[in-house]
């Protein structure tokens, strides 16, 4: 993918690639520990009181939905360091 | 597609291939228009509307029908979540929550039409897979809160609520600038990694081992029917927390 001509080019090439796989990995952990966080505190609400498993599965949706938001917009900025700025 | 001729003219394009190339309009300093995502955004618009118009035409108070039903649902539902927050000086946000509501679902719904094949783009793709569809959702809805801070409160209650905890002004300010980012990232970044999955699941099994078919029918099920409206969902309860916030005037 990358055509480095220069020791330079290839050492921002080399950069870039691995800004993007930290960005990835330290995401992926983010959004698994708080997915993980959000889970057990639902499981331990519905183990003490199985009657408001309705609700509880409805909080838990929202804070799934913006706990893997945070991966998503690393996601983002490691498309932008590997398909755009790996050139510069 | 219809629009086709006229855009190449338009653009002046002479070497453009209909079966391999993508009709992007270049506008010059503002950069590159995707005509794909223009048209389906026209129908997933025009779509909206005719189930509007049909909801009018069919509207009655007595026994609903389905239409009225799943409609009066989304409504109800948006209106339980705006009283619980702010009362009732805050039913003037629920046209414009329904709308974003029902604009996102069914944008995030077009995803799971089938419109590609070999060697093209996908001729539908999903508009809010485009940052600068969720980038313009997100600077109207921030312009909106702030609008209403001021109108609500007055300009002098808007300066001072950054310096309300006293130590607190850069940090107040970076937050106010974090809202419309995360906003339009965190929709951008579900769609378009749901459109990218779709690609690598139909592309690289049948590189390397052997094509197997039904798996992208999986993702796409669990893309349209667990984060689009989560997503859709997601978006419209912060903007209703985010007006809550200006009209009730404090944090």
């Amino acid at each position: 993918m990358a055509a480095a001509e220069t020791t330079a080019q290839a050492l921002s090439s080399a950069g870039a690639f691995i800004g993007g796989g930290l960005a990835l990995g330290g995401g992926a952990i983010g959004a698994a520990i708080g997915d993980g966080l959000a889970g057990s505190q639902t499981i331990a609400g519905i183990a003490r009181q199985p009657e408001a498993q309705g609700r509880l599965y409805t909080t838990m949706f929202i804070v799934v939905g913006l706990c893997e938001a945070m991966y998503f917009i690393n996601l983002v900025f490691m498309i932008l360091f590997v398909f755009v700025l790996y050139k510069k | 597609m219809i629009l086709a001729p006229s855009i190449l003219a338009a653009s002046g394009l002479s070497t453009f291939n209909p079966s391999t190339d993508n009709i992007t309009v270049n506008l010059g300093p503002l950069g590159p228009i995707n005509v794909g995502d223009l048209i389906s955004v026209g129908v997933a618009g025009l779509t909206i509307l005719a189930l509007g118009v049909r909801l009018r035409m069919k509207v009655t108070s007595g026994v609903p029908g389905r239409l009225q039903l799943a409609f009066e649902t989304i409504v109800g539902a948006v209106e339980n979540q705006v009283t619980s927050m702010m009362g009732d000086q805050g039913l003037f946000i629920v046209p414009l929550a329904v709308t974003l509501f029902i604009f996102i679902l069914f944008c995030n719904w077009i995803d799971m039409i089938p419109t590609t094949w070999p060697g093209h783009d996908q001729l539908l793709p999903a508009p809010t897979g485009d940052i600068n569809m969720t980038a313009a959702l997100a600077v109207l809805v921030i312009l909106l809160v702030h609008f209403t801070w001021i109108q609500k409160n007055g300009l002098k209650a808007y300066i001072r609520h950054y310096f309300k905890p006293p130590a607190m002004f850069l940090i107040n300010v970076v937050e106010e600038i974090a809202k419309p980012l995360t906003l339009a990232l965190r929709l951008f970044g579900n769609i378009f990694a749901g459109g990218v999955m779709l690609l690598l699941i139909s592309y690289l099994p049948a590189k390397f081992i052997v094509p197997i078919p039904l798996l992208d029918v999986v993702w796409k099920l669990f893309d349209g029917l667990f984060v689009g409206p989560v997503q859709a969902f997601i978006f419209t309860l912060l903007t209703i927390l985010y007006f809550s916030s200006a009209i009730t005037g404090g944090h």
